[in-house]
């Protein structure tokens, strides 16, 4: 029998501090239904997933009902389409409705995939799918996509880049009438990795198996909450340690409702991705983590180092209890969906540069930003680049999810609504960077010796 | 022979007479069975962790919890799958 403080905390780690599993995501490979005729392709990908994925939702169902553990999201990613439509031509945006009407049909919340990986170079399919990006998430309502424009062993794509700031801001201006909804749902990546189960920056690799189930779980008012329990005057060695120990009992509740789901299923258990990814709800908040260590404010000075110890804590304690660890796993800092740095970003306090410089210590990038509306597509490039610069040159993941907000200024706000929530529309710099974009190219990929 | 799953039930709050015979009647007529209690009352306050079998159990743990809180409106009620507690708490 266990002790009675480690079953109360367990029941209020899910009952008062939300401890969640943010999302069960099937991984689906495409491969096998790529065909030269798009309308046959388009059906045999709508026939697979609601095959495959057909009992997802009731899955979770089933599962949260025996754990009583809350499963937010159900989800699925599959093969990067761009690989379909450089098989079979024709319109990508066929496959976008394909992957809509398969994700309304099973019940999911979103489809990740529409994605293009191009680090080095377009192939047959990319320039079609990526120029069909804003078009695409417009006419759909679930999908999500994702370009990778660069990794550590290739560079950065240039013409990519410039390519994306132009695509991010079409998204945002076909959506205009809905809160310019079509960029909050387009990830430019850096190293993106092949097995993430959290939109909008999900697709299923190619390296990966036929079909997997990965389970991202969250919980950053689990760790706020144990970290408010602490004295004041606790050493930071003693406060990583105890995030340690948080992430490995939130990671191993992970493992067990993935594998769980995964035989439910009949397949094989993908990942868990610890992140800490926080919600609009109350108490739900990444910053409000980094404040309980020690800073007035998100943003402050200090907010760096708090969170690259929070960012390598959280992985420690995953990698002890789950030896599928995977995907980001790490602190995400999405702007809109962070009630702390909301209020900072009001505030003034949290800028586009401290969270830029945030991105080089912590899981993804700039994420969920709100930036003024007429932001040249030059400068949204020049923003892409920048974060890119980062993953590649640290050998990580970085991503960038803008949401230029047509028709507003800085110091507006845009409100998505439910997950994506809301957020002040944060000042960029408006020196042109245009030359630089313009030229194209490639960046060439970093030294890995050297490193100072 | 079924692998056997356990469920572990909490019950805090104010002492009254009866609850632990009101818990166990609702087990029972849920056709599951006690494994082991421990039930501790300070002053006022009472506190049990019951680990119950729940593998012959006619109702969902989630329905189990219910009828329970029906019983006992006055106390705090919990009961989660024992593999929650099992793969937190155990390396």
């Amino acid at each position: 029998m266990y002790r009675t403080s480690d079953i109360m905390e367990t029941i209020s780690m899910i009952r008062d501090h939300n401890l969640d599993i943010r999302t069960t995501t099937m991984g689906i490979s495409l491969l096998d239904c790529a065909d030269s005729d798009i309308g046959k392709s388009c059906t045999k990908v709508y026939d697979k997933i609601c095959r495959l994925a057909g009992n997802l939702v009731q899955t979770a169902d089933t599962i949260e009902e025996k754990y009583g553990i809350p499963i937010v999201n159900q989800r699925v990613s599959v093969t990067p389409i761009a690989m379909l439509a450089g098989v079979s031509g024709g319109d990508p945006v066929l496959y976008a409705k394909a992957l809509d009407r398969a994700a309304h049909e099973i019940g999911i919340d979103f489809i990740g995939g529409y994605s293009s990986l191009v680090q080095k170079g377009f192939a047959a399919g990319d320039r079609e799918l990526i120029e069909s990006i804003p078009r695409a998430l417009c006419e759909t309502e679930l999908v999500c996509s994702s370009v990778n424009v660069g990794s550590t062993r290739a560079g950065i794509n240039m013409d990519a880049v410039k390519l994306m700031g132009v695509k991010v801001k079409e998204a945002a201006e076909l959506t205009a009438d809905r809160q310019c909804i079509g960029a909050a749902k387009l990830v430019v990546f850096c190293n993106a990795v092949d097995d993430n189960p959290f939109m909008a920056g999900a697709f299923h690799g190619i390296g990966e198996a036929d079909h997997v189930v990965s389970v991202g779980v969250s919980g950053p008012g689990v760790v706020r909450s144990v970290l408010a329990s602490m004295p004041e005057d606790a050493p930071l060695d003693e406060v990583a340690e105890t995030i340690k120990k948080t992430a490995f009992k939130i990671t191993r509740v992970g493992q067990l409702v993935g594998s769980e789901a995964a035989s439910m299923l009949n397949t094989r258990f993908g990942i868990v991705d610890l992140s800490l990814a926080p919600t609009p709800a109350i108490g739900d908040s990444v910053a409000h983590i980094l404040e309980e260590i020690g800073l007035e404010q998100c943003g402050a000075h200090g907010t760096t180092a708090a969170l690259a110890m929070l960012n390598d804590a959280v992985k420690k304690g995953g990698v002890m209890a789950s030896s599928s660890v995977g995907g980001l796993s790490g602190a995400f800092i999405p702007v809109s969906e962070d009630e702390g740095m909301i209020s900072a970003a009001r505030e003034g306090t949290l800028s586009l540069e401290k969270l830029e410089a945030m991105t080089a210590v912590c899981s993804v990038g700039l994420d969920m930003i709100v930036i003024p509306g007429d932001t040249t597509p030059e400068v949204i490039s020049a923003i892409i680049a920048d974060e890119a610069a980062i993953g590649m040159v640290n050998s990580k993941t970085t991503a960038v999810r803008v949401i230029p907000a047509v028709g507003l200024k800085s110091g507006e706000e845009l409100n998505f609504g439910g997950l994506l929530g809301y957020g002040p529309v944060m000042a960029v710099r408006t020196k042109s960077p245009a030359k630089m974009i313009n030229r194209g190219g490639r960046i060439p990929a970093p030294l890995q010796s050297m490193k100072n | 022979m079924k692998k056997s799953e356990n469920a572990v039930l909490t019950v805090v709050g104010k002492n009254a007479i009866g609850i632990l015979a009101k818990v166990a009647t609702a087990v029972a007529d849920a056709k599951a069975s006690v494994v082991q209690v421990s039930q501790i009352v300070m002053g006022d306050f009472f506190t049990m962790n019951m680990l119950i079998d729940v593998t012959e159990m006619e109702c969902t743990i989630k329905q189990l919890e219910k009828n329970i809180k029906e019983a006992l409106p006055l106390v705090e009620v919990h009961v989660m799958h024992d593999n929650i507690f099992a793969s937190m708490h155990t390396i």
